[in-house]
């Protein structure tokens, strides 16, 4: 029901694009599927499947641009009977990011796309520089995410 | 179609005052033809004006109105207009203060009007 | 109601896992204590996390705050509870209207009044959209005659303050309300006489906001007026300083034009009426 982060630079522009799209349900990952911050989850299990998925599309998305000669592409919007799901990925300084929005009726793809523009300007401006990561081990990365999962819903 | 539909916007923006004209898509809020001044945000003219024109169709249905087929919001710094047009699709226009807002309706709602036929 | 408060405060202070916060944190809301209704509601809620009716009371509050998506979000997770639930149900329908999504709340009233066919509020709310959902799908009709009768003030418009009494000769067809969508005075009746000044004034709030939001983004400045050509009738709504919104609802026969002056005027004296209100 809440906005909650892993990196608390995220924080302020995530609440912002909330509000102004509309959005109900936002997750900001990197492009392994790694949450950074999300809105409106209250399971870690629908998370963790929602980030998976967003950032699965966004590699199979970029996978076929690339077979057809095409840049990757910018955003992705599906279209269902109740709900809009839009993915589309950012730059920052920490690195590329993909931020996967869920919205109903009560909002626009639009508006989505419209105000998610500002969020990823807000998202590269707010963004540490990135550190040098030494390469993580398969046990680092399960430590890394149970630790973020904790963190975005142990408050 | 899409002839039809910038014809439509040429004769819309011909109106003195009119900083831009363009065919929206009412439910996605986004642009299907457009003709702007330089400087107008027309994706955000797009999505907000559609939005507006959704929020004041709530409205009216609350009061028993029926449906809305035309609105005008007017600002500090200029208007909005938007008309009703068939199949989800609506018509904005973008003026300064001083436009002729009868004609400039005039010119929306037939062009509407041609779109249904 | 302060007793009421008390008691139920000491019941909790015995029994903190008791579900008497509930009505406590409404009683709180009612009262005009949303923040401490909040605390309550919350607290209440980490103990009984499935207690559907703590739900409904949490977006009760949300909403009184001004905080929608957080209203929406709670009354959804009341329906995940349970489904029929009537107070969550008319939570869903009154965001779904204030969105503009007339058919979506008219769904949602219409589940409420099968579980409970006696709601007489959600009943009346359901008559007046459907009535207009009709007027929209029925064919064109010839546009009213200048010198028919008004439709009849309604009970409820009676008990708010009458500033508009003989305004132009019309009593029901304009409303002040706040940026809240909380009605102040006035009223306006839909088809067949019935207050719909509750379900006009939810719906306003949310186009003063995106006419905002609109002015902002698009560079045209504070909005003034917004105008809206429907089938049956011209709307004309207007700001009333920074705090309240006057809608001014005109049968098709008067043009939009005149439709403007009446507003214009309409604001003026709200204006004056809120400054003597001391608002």
């Amino acid at each position: 029901m809440t906005t909650s982060v892993v990196e608390p630079w995220a924080e302020r522009p995530l609440v912002k694009y909330v509000e102004q799209a509309g959005a109900r349900l936002v997750v900001v990952m990197t492009p392994a599927g790694q949450v950074l911050a999300q809105h409106g989850f209250t399971r870690a299990v629908d998370l963790m499947a929602a980030a998976a998925l967003g950032a699965a599309i966004m590699a199979s998305s970029g996978a076929l641009a690339q077979q057809i000669g095409e840049r990757p592409f910018g955003s992705l919007f599906h279209a269902g009977l109740r709900h809009g799901i839009h993915l589309a990925a950012c730059a920052t300084p920490r690195g590329p990011l993909i931020v996967l929005t869920v919205f109903g009726k009560e909002t626009s793809i639009g508006l989505v796309e419209l105000f998610f523009e500002e969020f990823a300007a807000a998202l590269e401006r707010a963004a540490p520089v990135a550190v040098v990561k030494e390469p993580v081990l398969t046990a680092d990365f399960e430590a890394d995410l149970n630790r973020s999962l904790t963190s975005l819903f142990g408050r | 179609m899409s002839e039809a539909l910038l014809k439509a916007l040429k004769r819309i923006s011909r109106v003195r005052g009119v900083r831009g004209s363009m065919w929206v898509s009412a439910e996605d809020g986004i642009t299907v033809a457009d003709l702007l001044m330089e400087g107008v945000r027309g994706r955000a003219v797009a999505a907000l004006a559609a939005s507006l024109a959704r929020k004041v169709s709530g409205a009216a249905a609350a009061t028993g109105a029926g449906k809305v087929r035309f609105v005008q919001m007017e600002a500090e710094g200029g208007t909005l207009l938007v008309a009703v047009a068939p199949s989800d699709l609506l018509i904005v226009a973008l003026a300064d203060r001083r436009v002729n807002v009868g004609l400039l309706r005039l010119e929306m709602m037939r062009a509407a009007e041609a779109a249904a036929a | 109601m302060r007793d009421d408060i008390r008691r139920l405060s000491e019941i909790l202070a015995r029994d903190p896992a008791s579900l008497v916060y509930a009505e406590l944190a409404e009683l709180l809301r009612r009262r005009g204590q949303p923040e401490a209704a909040l605390q309550v509601a919350l607290q209440g809620l980490t103990r009984n996390p499935m207690h559907a009716d703590g739900h409904d009371a949490l977006a009760r509050i949300y909403a009184d705050l001004g905080d929608l998506e957080r209203a929406r979000l709670a009354w959804s997770k009341a329906l995940e509870i349970a489904p029929d639930h009537a107070g969550a149900l008319k939570g869903i329908a009154f965001l779904l209207f204030r969105q503009g999504d007339a058919r979506g709340a008219a769904a949602a009233l219409d589940e409420v009044l099968t579980a409970n066919p006696s709601d007489e509020p959600a009943r009346r709310a359901l008559e007046t959209m459907q009535a207009a959902e009709q007027r929209v799908s029925a064919a064109a009709r010839p546009p009213a005659a200048p010198d028919q009768p008004q439709p009849p003030t309604s009970e409820l418009s009676g008990r708010r303050p009458g500033i508009f009494q003989g305004f132009d000769g019309a009593t029901d067809d304009i409303l002040l309300l706040d940026q809240r969508g909380l009605i102040v005075a006035g009223g306006v009746t839909g088809g067949g006489g019935a207050d719909v000044s509750e379900l006009a004034a939810a719906a306003l709030a949310g186009v003063s906001g995106e006419a905002a939001r609109a002015g902002d983004y698009i560079g045209l400045g504070a909005w003034r007026t917004i105008m809206a050509e429907a089938e049956e009738a011209n709307l004309v709504v207007a700001p009333v300083g920074e705090q309240a919104l006057v809608l001014v609802r005109r049968d098709r026969s008067t043009p939009i034009g005149l439709a403007l002056r009446f507003a214009e005027r309409a604001r003026d004296v709200a204006t004056a009426w809120l400054e003597g209100q001391g608002a």
